[in-house]
C-alpha cells in the first residue's frame, strides 16, 4: 500500500468520537478498532497554535495499521499509513 | 461522578499550573464531592487547598505524589492518600524521612520506610514513572505482577489501586488494557486518573511554560519533560470514559476511593507542648503566677492593688485562653538566653503585657504606659498571641539549640516561608523560558522596583519611569506578562522563616513534613500562615544585628545598656540635629527630617517618632498635625469625647495600633476581640467595598450607642486613615527604646559604636561607606587594613577607626586568622610564604591597601605577588586608580571619598560641598554632587511618586526630594544599574533645624560635569 501523508479523508465515529470507518480512494475501510489514540498539542507560542490534533492508530478489517488524525479544524486526514 | 485524585498544585514547585482555588472551583463545577491534592513530595499546599475545597463544598482529601527508590533505574513514583489522621501523620513522616535521608532537593523514600507507612494510607500505582505501569511500558508483565502484588500487600486489600491514566499520550491505550488485565489477574481494582496538572485545558500554556521554566529550556527546544498535549487538566467523568473505552469502570472507582478518605489535616491547637514543672508543682497557672509575681517585685518593688489587677486579669484571660504553656515556654527560652549572656529584647504586641513584662519578655512597662492588653491576647480571640524575642544575631542559633535540646529535636522545626515569583523574577525566568534576550531581560528586571509584583508588570511598564524610558514595545511582551499575571505569586522554592519555629508534643514530622532548607536546619512545610490556620503555635525568635553590636561596644565602653539614663542631654541634642545615621530605627531621612521638625527633649517623643514613620500615619495625615501640636503650634483637639485619655500622649493624633482598638471599643462598642480583628482587616484590608463595609459596621453601632451619625462618620475616616501598616504602642516603645539607647552610644562612644556597626552587617539603613564617611565627618580618624597592624574586625585604636581585615573581600576567616598568626612581616614575599595565602587573596590585600606597609606601594605589591622581584622604580597607580581598587576589594572607600577626586572640577563648575549646601539660605539654587545612597519610593499621602534620596560626598549627607515630574526625566539616572555618583541641582528647602534639597535635574556626574565644561575625569568604576 502506498505511503500517504496529510490526506484529506472522510471519517464516520462513534457514539465516543472515535473513527469507526473511513473512505480514502473511494474505498471504504472499516470497521475499524482503535489501537491507541493520543492528542497533540500545537505549538502555543506560535502564531495559529491553537487546538489540538487528535490521532488514532487504527486497525482495519484487513488488518493494516492507519494513523488517523483529527485537525484542530475537525477535519480528517490520514497522517500515516503502515504496511 | 467522578472524584480527580491524583492531581497537582502550585507546590508542585514548576509542576502545576492552577491555584488550590481554581481546581477546587473546576471541581466542583464538575459536580465533583471530593478532590485531592497530591504534589510531589510535599504537603505545603494542603492547608490552603482544604480551605479552597471546604470553600465550596467539596471534600479536600491530602495526598501527595512520592519519589520512591526503585530498581528501575530511575526512581518510580507513587501516588499516596491519607484516609484520614492517622494516614496523615503517616504520610507526613514518611515525606519527612523521604526528603532527610536523602541529599537536599532530592527526596526518595526507601522501600523500607514506604512499607512502613503503607498500611496507613491509600496507595495508587502512579503514572508512567510508577513501578507497575514502567513495567508494563516495556512489556515485561512479569515483573508488572511482581510489583503489583507487592505493592498491594504492603497497602492491604482494598487500599492500593492500579492507577488508569488519561492523559492522551501515545500508548495511553494499549497501557490501559495492560493495566487492566493485571488488575483482573491480581483481583486489584483500577482507577481511573487524569494525573492533573491544571485545572482546565486552556491553561495547559502555563504547565508548559513552568515545566520549560523547571528545566531550563525555551518553548522552541524540545524537552523530553514537556507536556505534548493539553489532557492534563480536571476532566469531567465523561471525558474520563471517553479517553478509557477499554475499562470504564476505573471512573466509577474514583469515588469508592474518594469515599475512604476524610479530612486529615490535625487540629493543631492542643499538639503545643505542656511546659515541665519544677518538682513540687502541679499546674502551670500556679507557676506563671508565681514567676509573674517574682517578676513584678523585680520591676516594681512592690506590688500595688492597681498592678495586682491589672496582672490578675491578665492572668485569667491566658490561662482561660489556654495560653499559659505557651507564656512559661517563652519566658524560659528568654530566661535561659539571659543567664547565658545571650542579649535579648522582646517585641511586638507581648509589650502591651505587664505578664511579659514581669517574665522579662519585653522591657516596656506596659502597666505605666496603660497599655491595652487586649492588644496582645483577649478572650474571643482564636489567633495566638504574638511574642517576638530578639536576639544577638551571632547567638541566636544557640537559642534556638537550647530549645531542641529542651524538647527535643524531634519536636522542634523552623517554619516555612516561600520564595516567590515576583516582578523581578518573573521577568527572568519567563523571558528566558520565551526565549527573550538575556541582556534585555537583564536591563529591564534591574529596573523593575522590587515591589511590583509579577501582576502588576504591564502597568509599571508604563508607571515607573525607568521602565517607561525604555521604551519596550507592549506588544513582544504579551506573553510573558500574560504569564507573569497568572504565575504571580507562585511558589518558586522553599525557604526559612526568619525566626518561626513550631513546638509539638509529638514528633514535629507527624504534622507537617519536614525537609532540608538551604543553611542546614530542618524546616516544615508549612508557612506561617498554614500553622496559624491549623492552630500550630509559631514561636518567634528573631536574631537582631544590632543586639549583636550593641553587646559588642557596651563590653568594649562598659556603658551600662539597661541603666543608660533616658534623660541624657547631649544625646537629645543629637536628635535634634538629626544627626542619627548609626542609630537604630532613627537614621532614615524621613526620621531625621521629624527630629528637625519636632525638637524632641524626651523618650516618648522618640517613641512616637518610631511609630510615626510608617505607612499607616503617613497615609493618614497624622504627621504634620502631631508636630505642630507637638510644637503648640495647633491646639490638642479629640475625635470624640471621652478619647482624652486614649490620645493625650500623642495630642489627639491616632498613632498607635492600641488607640484604634481603644476607639473602636469606647466609640462602637466592639468587643476587644472585635476590635482586633477590625485593626486586622483595617491593616490587610486592600479594596475600598471591604473598609466600606466595615465603615458601615462602626458607625451603625457607634449610632446605637447614641453616637451622632456624622460624628462617627467623622471619627471613621480618622480611623480610616490609620488603616494601613502601623505600629503597636508596646512595639513602638520597645524599638524607641533601643533607638534612643544606640543613639546614647553614638553620642558618647561614637567609634565603639561605629566599629560595633561595621562588624555587624549589613544592618541598618546606610550601607558602611556612609557610615565610613559619618564617622569621618565627626573627627574620627580610618585606617585602612595592614597585615601587620589590623585586628580580624573593625577595632578602635588611638581613637581611630581600624578596618579589620575580615572586610578585604575574597579573604576568610581561615586566611585572616594565617596572616596574624604569622605576623609580622617585613615582605610581600614573607607573607605568602609564610600564610601559604591564594595569589588570589594577596591581591585583595594589595589592592586593599593591606600591604601598604611592606610594600613601596600598591603597584608594586602586586607585582611581587605574581612572583617578580620588587622594582625600585615603579611607580604607583594614580591616587583614583588605588581608590578604585580599595572600593573593588574592600567594598568601600576608606582612605578618600571618592567625590574628593572630582572636586576641583566640581569647585570650577560652582558645584557646592553637602556641608556647604546645608548653609545655603531657604530656596536658594544650589548644584550639589555626591554618591548616591538609598533612592526610595516610600508612600506618600498624595500618592505622587516622589523619590527621596541621600547625597554622601566628603563632607557628609543631604537628603533630596525628586518630585514625579523631575524623577520621571532622570529615573534611569537614580534606579538605573549604573546609577552612582550624581550631580544635582535644585531649590534648598528649610526643614526644622535643617535643609532638604528639592532637586530639579539629576544628572549622572560625568555627564554634569562634561556638559559644564572639558574636564579630565578620573575613572572610579
Amino acid at each position: 500500500m502506498d505511503r500517504e501523508r496529510e490526506r484529506p479523508v472522510q471519517v464516520r465515529c462513534n457514539d465516543l468520537g472515535e473513527p469507526e470507518a473511513f473512505v480514502l480512494n473511494r474505498v471504504t475501510y472499516g470497521p475499524l478498532s482503535v489501537e491507541d489514540a493520543w492528542a497533540y498539542r500545537q505549538p502555543w507560542w506560535q502564531p495559529g497554535g491553537d487546538g489540538s490534533r487528535q490521532i488514532y492508530r487504527v486497525r482495519s478489517r484487513a488488518g493494516h495499521l492507519f494513523d488517523l488524525c483529527k485537525m484542530p479544524s475537525g477535519d480528517w486526514r490520514i497522517s500515516r499509513l503502515f504496511d | 461522578m467522578a472524584a480527580h485524585l491524583h492531581v497537582h498544585g502550585p507546590f508542585s514547585h514548576l509542576d502545576g499550573a492552577s491555584s488550590a482555588a481554581d481546581l477546587a472551583a473546576r471541581a466542583a463545577t464538575l459536580g465533583h464531592t471530593a478532590l485531592a491534592l497530591t504534589d510531589h513530595n510535599s504537603l505545603s499546599g494542603a492547608v490552603v487547598f482544604q480551605e479552597a475545597c471546604l470553600a465550596v463544598g467539596i471534600r479536600p482529601i491530602v495526598g501527595a505524589e512520592l519519589t520512591v527508590e526503585s530498581a528501575l533505574g530511575t526512581p518510580s513514583h507513587i501516588t499516596l492518600l491519607a484516609p484520614d489522621q492517622a494516614g496523615y501523620r503517616h504520610l507526613s513522616q514518611l515525606i519527612s524521612t523521604a526528603h532527610l535521608s536523602r541529599p537536599r532537593g532530592q527526596p526518595m523514600a526507601s522501600q523500607e520506610a514506604l512499607a512502613a507507612h503503607a498500611p496507613y494510607l491509600i496507595g495508587l500505582s502512579g503514572c508512567r514513572r510508577g513501578e507497575v505501569a514502567h513495567h508494563l511500558l516495556l512489556g515485561h508483565g512479569e515483573q508488572a505482577v511482581e510489583a503489583a502484588r507487592r505493592l498491594s500487600g504492603l497497602f492491604g486489600k482494598g487500599r492500593f489501586f492500579l492507577e488508569q491514566e488519561v492523559c492522551r499520550l501515545p500508548g495511553d491505550r494499549p497501557l490501559q488494557r495492560a493495566t487492566r488485565d493485571l488488575g483482573q489477574h491480581l483481583g486489584i481494582s483500577r482507577v481511573a486518573t487524569s494525573n492533573a496538572h491544571y485545572a482546565v485545558a486552556r491553561d495547559f500554556w502555563l504547565h508548559d511554560l513552568l515545566v520549560c521554566i523547571r528545566t531550563r529550556c525555551q518553548v522552541d527546544d524540545l524537552g523530553p519533560e514537556r507536556p505534548m498535549n493539553d489532557w492534563q487538566f480536571l476532566q469531567s467523568a465523561e471525558e474520563m470514559l471517553c479517553g478509557l473505552p477499554d475499562d470504564p469502570g476505573a471512573v466509577a472507582v474514583t469515588d469508592q476511593v474518594a469515599e475512604l478518605c476524610q479530612p486529615a489535616l490535625p487540629d493543631a491547637r492542643a499538639l503545643f507542648p505542656a511546659f515541665a514543672l519544677p518538682p513540687g508543682l502541679t499546674s502551670a497557672e500556679a507557676y506563671l503566677r508565681q514567676l509573674t509575681e517574682r517578676g513584678a517585685i523585680w520591676r516594681y518593688g512592690q506590688i500595688s492593688s492597681g498592678l495586682r489587677q491589672r496582672i490578675e486579669e491578665e492572668l485569667a484571660v491566658i490561662a482561660q485562653t489556654n495560653f499559659t504553656d505557651y507564656m512559661l515556654v517563652v519566658a524560659e527560652i528568654a530566661g535561659w538566653a539571659r543567664k547565658t549572656g545571650i542579649r535579648t529584647s522582646g517585641r511586638g504586641s507581648a509589650a502591651d503585657s505587664v505578664v511579659a513584662y514581669c517574665l522579662g519578655l519585653t522591657d516596656v512597662d506596659a502597666f505605666a504606659r496603660n497599655l491595652p492588653f487586649a492588644r496582645f491576647l483577649s478572650m474571643g480571640r482564636t489567633d495566638p498571641p504574638d511574642v517576638d524575642l530578639d536576639f544577638d544575631a551571632s547567638r541566636r542559633e544557640e537559642v534556638a539549640a537550647h530549645v531542641a535540646a529542651r524538647y527535643g529535636p524531634d519536636h522542634v522545626a523552623a517554619v516555612a516561608t516561600y520564595v516567590r515569583l515576583e516582578g523581578r523574577s518573573a521577568i527572568r525566568e519567563i523571558g528566558q523560558a520565551l526565549g527573550l534576550p538575556r541582556a534585555e531581560l537583564g536591563a529591564i528586571a534591574r529596573r523593575v522596583p522590587y515591589y511590583v509584583g509579577a501582576d502588576n508588570l504591564r502597568q509599571a511598564l508604563v508607571r515607573v519611569p525607568e521602565l517607561a524610558q525604555l521604551q519596550l514595545e507592549p506588544g513582544r511582551m504579551a506573553t510573558l506578562f500574560a504569564a507573569a499575571e497568572r504565575l504571580a505569586d507562585w511558589p518558586r522554592h522553599l525557604g526559612t522563616h526568619l525566626g518561626g519555629l513550631v513546638l509539638t508534643t509529638g514528633p514535629v514530622a507527624e504534622v507537617m513534613p519536614l525537609q532540608m532548607a538551604a543553611k542546614g536546619a530542618v524546616v516544615g512545610q508549612f508557612d506561617k500562615r498554614d500553622c496559624e490556620a491549623l492552630g500550630l503555635i509559631k514561636i518567634d525568635l528573631l536574631h537582631l544585628r544590632t543586639l549583636s553590636a550593641v553587646d559588642e561596644a557596651v563590653t568594649l565602653s562598659g556603658v551600662p545598656w539597661e541603666n543608660i539614663p533616658s534623660d541624657d542631654p547631649a544625646t537629645f541634642h543629637r536628635l535634634r540635629q538629626a544627626e542619627t545615621v548609626g542609630a537604630f530605627q532613627l537614621e532614615s531621612p524621613a526620621q531625621r527630617a521629624l527630629h528637625r521638625r519636632m525638637q524632641g527633649d524626651r523618650l516618648e517623643d522618640v517613641i512616637a517618632a518610631t511609630a510615626l514613620i510608617r505607612p499607616g500615619p503617613i497615609k493618614g495625615d497624622m504627621v504634620a498635625p502631631f508636630v505642630r501640636r507637638r510644637l503648640g503650634k495647633e491646639p490638642v483637639t479629640y475625635p470624640a469625647a471621652g478619647l482624652e485619655d486614649v490620645l493625650q500622649r500623642t495630642y489627639g493624633v491616632v498613632v498607635y495600633q492600641e488607640q484604634v482598638l481603644e476607639i473602636a471599643v469606647r466609640v462602637a462598642g466592639f468587643s476587644p476581640a472585635e476590635a482586633d480583628q477590625l485593626r486586622r482587616t483595617m491593616s490587610r484590608a486592600r479594596s475600598k467595598a471591604q473598609m466600606q463595609a466595615l465603615g458601615e459596621v462602626f458607625c451603625s453601632r457607634a449610632v446605637q450607642r447614641g453616637v451622632d451619625g456624622e460624628a462617627a462618620g467623622e471619627i471613621w475616616q480618622t480611623l480610616l486613615g490609620y488603616a494601613s501598616y502601623g505600629f503597636a504602642e508596646g512595639h513602638a516603645a520597645a524599638f524607641g527604646l533601643i533607638g534612643y539607647r544606640t543613639l546614647y552610644l553614638l553620642e558618647h562612644h561614637s567609634a565603639v559604636w561605629y566599629a560595633a556597626l561595621l562588624n555587624h552587617q549589613p544592618m541598618g539603613y546606610y550601607p558602611p561607606q556612609t557610615l565610613v564617611t559619618e564617622a569621618r565627618r565627626r573627627g574620627i580618624g580610618v585606617r585602612g587594613p595592614d597585615v601587620n597592624q589590623s585586628a580580624m574586625r573593625w577595632t578602635v585604636e588611638d581613637g581611630a577607626l581600624c578596618c579589620g581585615l575580615l572586610q578585604v573581600r575574597g579573604l576568610d576567616q581561615a586566611e585572616a586568622e594565617r596572616v596574624l598568626a604569622n605576623r609580622p612581616y617585613r615582605t610581600v614575599r614573607e607573607l605568602a610564604e609564610r600564610t601559604q595565602l591564594s595569589r588570589a587573596a594577596l591581591q585583595q590585600l594589595a589592592m586593599a591597601g593591606a600591604l601598604d606597609g611592606i610594600s613601596s606601594n600598591r603597584r608594586n605589591a602586586l607585582w611581587q605577588i605574581e612572583g617578580q622581584a620588587a622594582l625600585r622604580d615603579l611607580p604607583d597607580f594614580t591616587a583614583a586608580r588605588r581608590l578604585a581598587l580599595e572600593m573593588a576589594a574592600l567594598g568601600l572607600a576608606v582612605s578618600a571619598h571618592p567625590l574628593s577626586f572630582f572636586r576641583p572640577s566640581l569647585e570650577r563648575a560652582g558645584v557646592l560641598r553637602t556641608d556647604q549646601a546645608l548653609c545655603a539660605p531657604h530656596r536658594m539654587q544650589v548644584a550639589v554632587a555626591g554618591a548616591l545612597v538609598r533612592p526610595h519610593r516610600p508612600p506618600t499621602r498624595s500618592g505622587e511618586r516622589v523619590v527621596f534620596l541621600c547625597l554622601e560626598d566628603e563632607s557628609g549627607l543631604l537628603d533630596v526630594t525628586v518630585s514625579e515630574a523631575v524623577y520621571r526625566q532622570s529615573a534611569d539616572a537614580i534606579f538605573g544599574p549604573d546609577a552612582w555618583l550624581l550631580a544635582i541641582e535644585g531649590t534648598m528647602r528649610e526643614v526644622g533645624t535643617g535643609a532638604n534639597l528639592d532637586a530639579q535635574r539629576v544628572t549622572p556626574l560625568r555627564t554634569y560635569l562634561k556638559q559644564v565644561g572639558p574636564a579630565k575625569l578620573p575613572l572610579l568604576r
